[in-house]
């Protein structure tokens, strides 16, 4: 299927989604990667990476009520989907996968 | 400004750029964020990064699309460039015949409209080319009347004085001279003397030298920049020395002027000052009414009318010249030619350059126009006739909802495709037969000449309109059928169009008729100008111009014997001036058949002893001139046939012994010459008065070799030549090949003329062909049925002949008179004109008869030898 690739920066976004469980919108996900990793990450690339996971199924969203913070302004929020889930399984099990086959003693150092 | 918020601009950037469906979250993040900025970092940096992040937003993704609200018709009118495309594919035949018909036409089109335009551009850039006129002459003289292109000298000058409205003249005198420069020698053709005023007058750019000064010297050059490379190579050619021969004084290069532009009525390689002519006691500053060699150009006011003027004119020729036409019994009238008319209306004696005329641009633009128009109808009546082909798709059409007018533009869609693929087509063939074309028409076109200026805009939008003239017809018809009638039957619908179709094919028939009726016309009368008996034999006749060097004139004597004695020349002659190249002409006092004195004006011939026997003059009566007679030197005259006809002798015998004097001479009439042609083409032979002279006056030699002596002649001639001569290079023209050159114009012509309309008959057979072949199909049943019921071969191809057969009758007894009319009228021009000729006309409708016959009748031979029952089987 096409578009079911999952970039590096993807994956990270989609654990963090999965981590955050109800509570992932825009901010709170770049927040938690910045926490996480302390990597610094433009709000901008994460809104891409979010509508990229959900045209390709991995996540859904929606909007949330209207409240006083931010001016107003609703949040979307993003929950894993079971596709989603399915999708870090697999790459979490790939990862395993090799990783076990990695010999206790070849370090190559 | 509030440092609490985020600048408000920014805000409004990204509404503007945003989808709606994100704007809400996207905005929400980015004030969110900034709040919480603006309490940790501070407003400034808040403020920044939020710019920062409103940019970084700026995304494809996020970015509202355009064009979101798709419009329905775009998708139609994609369709209808489909289907036109699936009607081109499935009939080939019809689409490479209308495709390759149009882009024939619109090729030949564009050619013309180069040359055209070419044509029409003439003197247009001077920027003061409205308020120029050129003063021309029209003499009377006893018995004569000519019309100059030239004028007096000093003609300008009182035009400035007498009249306030004449802002300025110039004038220009066209010579020839033998130029020096170092070790290089030059023949020179055309010096052109002129005023300082001149680049007032003529928009040629100068390139070096002060246009105030540059010619205001005696003795100053100003070279074009193609004559300055061709003497000096690279060096700065101001201030070099060039010598003439025959003038003591010598020259010194004074300025560089751009090379004149093709369009220019006259053509020179050099400018010499006017003075120059003064200084050498030539010019003087008034008088001289009888010294017609000046070109005469006047300047006038913005807005002047220059007819104000022509009213005045007969008291302006009293007071100035009254008296001195009354001493020599001539009298002068003056016209005015715009300056850029002159190039296409002026048709006198002794123009600057080769004119072109009027007629062939107007001749030229009708063929283009006919051709297109042939090719118009070529594929309006392929369409209307293929209606049948498509007679259910429109109904299906109309059924599901298509209104008219969609379905006219579709057909126009179809139209458009298709002239847009001609238009294609024909660049690549202009591309492609450019460089014929200019070798036929003698100029050099380029490619990028069709673009040029406001011609870009000319093609699309031709494109477009020959798109919707051949398109509106059949969009008009086909949409107009009704759907009922057209899914129940399948019976071709438009058997009404037959008699417009009809109708048609004569209009293009006729139009093919005329023009091939007319290229018969014009090449006749042309051929018979060109075969005109000149009175002289042309053949083995090899010419020189030496321009008066007086290298050649000083060692003329042994020039002639070493000539003569080499083997294969038969005879040498020295001459003022070659036949077919225009004579001086000359006041004039002859005794008459009462004995009384009579003047006139009439052209001199001034040659040596041998030159009636080398030109093969034919003599009626008398003797030529004869070195036995010590006296022919100063008193002999030979005369020609009109000088008879204008002395009013009837028998040549009477004028032997008649008394005449010309160019400060007397003498008596000792021969008759039978007239011979030296004013080509279009005027009559004028009365002219042979006598010899001293070899001064001699600028041409002619030589007269046997009949079937080679080249090598010429090389044993050079090789004297160089021998005896040092000033002037060996350099020969054939007599035939000089004639040729004079009617150069006019076999060019014929040439594009010919090929014009063959292609034009070429393209009306190609649509006849096509439409035929299309008829034939559809009577393919009517054929069968006939065949099968045992009807002959031979009478089903004549029932099927016979109806096109009636259409060439008709478009014949169209176009003869038509084309009878246009070409009496071209050939009212002509002094020596062809007769009617009705050869011509049989001949014209027969081609277009034969060829609509030959086109016909392999189909019809193609339908009946076809297999009955394969075209009744099917349904």
């Amino acid at each position: 299927m096409k578009g079911t690739y999952l970039g590096e920066f993807e994956e990270l976004v989609l654990l963090t989604v999965g981590a955050l469980y109800d509570e992932a919108y825009g901010v709170a996900v770049m927040d938690e990667i910045k926490n996480e990793t302390k990597r610094g990450v433009n709000i901008s690339a994460i809104h891409s990476a979010l509508r990229r996971l959900e045209e390709k199924g991995f996540v859904k969203s929606r909007m949330g009520g209207a409240t006083n913070e931010r001016g107003g302004r609703r949040k979307r929020y993003f929950v894993l989907t079971s596709y989603g889930k399915k999708a870090l399984d697999d790459a979490q099990s790939l990862r395993m996968k090799l990783y076990n086959r990695i010999p206790n003693m070849s370090f190559g150092n | 400004m509030n440092e609490q918020q985020p600048p408000k601009w920014a805000t409004r950037f990204l509404r503007i750029y945003c989808r709606d469906e994100f704007r809400e979250e996207i905005e929400g993040d980015a004030f969110e964020l900034f709040e919480v900025r603006l309490a940790t970092l501070g407003a400034v940096k808040a403020r920044w990064l939020f710019i920062w992040d409103v940019i970084r937003f700026f995304r494809w993704s996020n970015i509202k699309k355009l064009n979101k609200v798709q419009l329905n018709s775009i998708d139609m009118y994609k369709n209808y460039i489909k289907i036109a495309w699936r009607g081109l594919v499935r009939s080939k035949l019809y689409s490479t015949i209308n495709i390759a018909g149009m882009a024939v036409a619109m090729a030949v089109f564009m050619l013309i409209f180069l040359y055209v335009t070419k044509e029409i551009s003439y003197d247009k850039y001077h920027v003061k080319a409205d308020r120029i006129q050129r003063v021309v002459s029209n003499l009377t003289v006893p018995g004569s009347y000519f019309e100059f292109a030239l004028t007096p000298p000093n003609l300008g000058k009182n035009f400035v004085k007498d009249f306030p409205e004449v802002l300025d003249q110039v004038r220009l005198m066209d010579s020839g001279g033998t130029l020096n420069y170092g070790d290089n020698t030059f023949s020179e053709n055309s010096i052109m003397y002129t005023d300082p005023t001149f680049f007032e007058f003529f928009d040629i750019p100068l390139l070096q030298g002060n246009k105030e000064t540059v010619l205001s010297t005696p003795y100053s050059l100003v070279l074009t920049e193609s004559t300055a490379t061709k003497y000096f190579d690279n060096e700065n050619p101001i201030g070099k020395i060039i010598t003439m021969d025959g003038v003591d004084e010598p020259f010194s290069v004074t300025g560089v002027m751009a090379d004149v532009p093709d369009n220019t009525h006259f053509e020179f390689g050099m400018l010499a000052s006017m003075a120059t002519r003064k200084a050498q006691g030539d010019l003087k500053d008034n008088g001289q009414w009888f010294y017609v060699s000046y070109y005469t150009y006047l300047l006038f006011p913005e807005g002047y009318d220059v007819q104000q003027l022509e009213s005045k004119l007969p008291d302006f020729i009293e007071r100035n010249i009254g008296d001195a036409q009354r001493s020599v019994n001539q009298s002068y009238e003056f016209e005015f030619q715009k300056l850029p008319d002159i190039h296409l209306y002026s048709h006198r004696d002794a123009e600057a350059a080769t004119n072109g005329d009027i007629q062939y641009v107007y001749i030229f633009s009708i063929i283009a126009l006919f051709i297109v128009l042939i090719a118009c109808v070529n594929f309006m009546n392929l369409s209307t006739s293929r209606a049948s082909q498509r007679a259910k798709e429109i109904g299906v059409r109309k059924v599901v909802g298509a209104l008219r007018r969609q379905l006219i533009a579709q057909f126009l869609t179809e139209s458009i495709v298709l002239s847009l693929f001609s238009f294609v087509l024909a660049f690549l063939l202009v591309l492609w037969t450019l460089p014929s074309f200019n070798n036929l028409v003698e100029q050099s076109f380029l490619f990028v000449d069709l673009f040029e200026g406001g011609f870009v805009y000319i093609w699309p939008a031709l494109m477009l309109v020959i798109g919707l003239l051949a398109g509106f017809y059949p969009a008009l018809v086909l949409s107009g059928f009704s759907p009922i009638s057209v899914l129940k039957s399948s019976k071709a619908q438009g058997q009404s169009n037959v008699l417009l179709r009809k109708s048609l094919v004569v209009f293009q028939l006729v139009i093919s008729t005329v023009l091939i009726i007319g290229t018969l016309v014009i090449n006749a009368q042309l051929k018979n100008m060109q075969n005109q008996n000149l009175g002289f034999n042309q053949d083995q006749l090899v010419l020189m111009n030496y321009a008066g060097s007086e290298d050649v004139i000083k060692n003329m004597e042994s020039i002639r014997t070493e000539f003569k004695r080499t083997p294969g020349v038969s005879n040498v002659s020295f001459s003022s001036s070659g036949p077919a190249m225009g004579f001086g002409n000359w006041y004039t006092e002859y005794e008459t058949v009462g004995g009384e004195t009579q003047n006139a004006s009439m052209y001199g011939y001034l040659v040596d002893h041998d030159f009636i026997e080398t030109y093969g003059l034919e003599l009626i009566t008398g003797r030529g001139f004869d070195r036995a007679f010590e006296t022919d030197m100063d008193e002999a005259f030979v005369i020609n046939e009109q000088v008879l006809k204008e002395m009013g002798l009837t028998k040549a015998e009477d004028a032997i012994g008649k008394w005449f004097s010309q160019f400060g001479k007397k003498g008596k009439v000792v021969g008759v010459v039978k007239d011979f042609n030296f004013r080509p083409l279009y005027s009559a032979i004028e009365p002219l008065v042979i006598h010899l002279t001293n070899p001064q006056f001699f600028s041409f030699i002619s030589v007269r070799l046997d009949a079937g002596s080679d080249v090598t002649v010429l090389a044993h001639l050079e090789k004297v030549w160089d021998g005896i001569v040092e000033a002037v290079p060996f350099e020969v023209t054939f007599m035939d090949e000089a004639l040729n050159e004079e009617y150069f114009a006019e076999i060019r012509t014929r040439k594009i003329l010919s090929s014009f309309s063959s292609l034009a008959i070429f393209i009306a057979a190609l649509g006849l062909f096509a439409l035929s072949t299309l008829s034939a199909d559809q009577q393919r049943k009517n054929i069968s049925i006939r065949k099968v019921l045992g009807a002959k071969e031979t009478d089903i191809a004549y029932r099927f002949s016979s109806g096109f057969f009636k259409l060439a009758m008709i478009s014949l007894l169209i176009s003869v008179p038509i084309a009878y009319f246009a070409s009496e009228s071209w050939l009212a021009n002509f002094t020596y004109r062809i007769g009617f000729d009705p050869v011509i006309f049989i001949l014209g409708g027969a081609i277009t008869t034969v060829i609509t016959l030959l086109t016909v009748s392999f189909q019809s031979f193609r339908i009946t030898r076809l297999n009955p029952a394969q075209n009744l089987r099917s349904e």
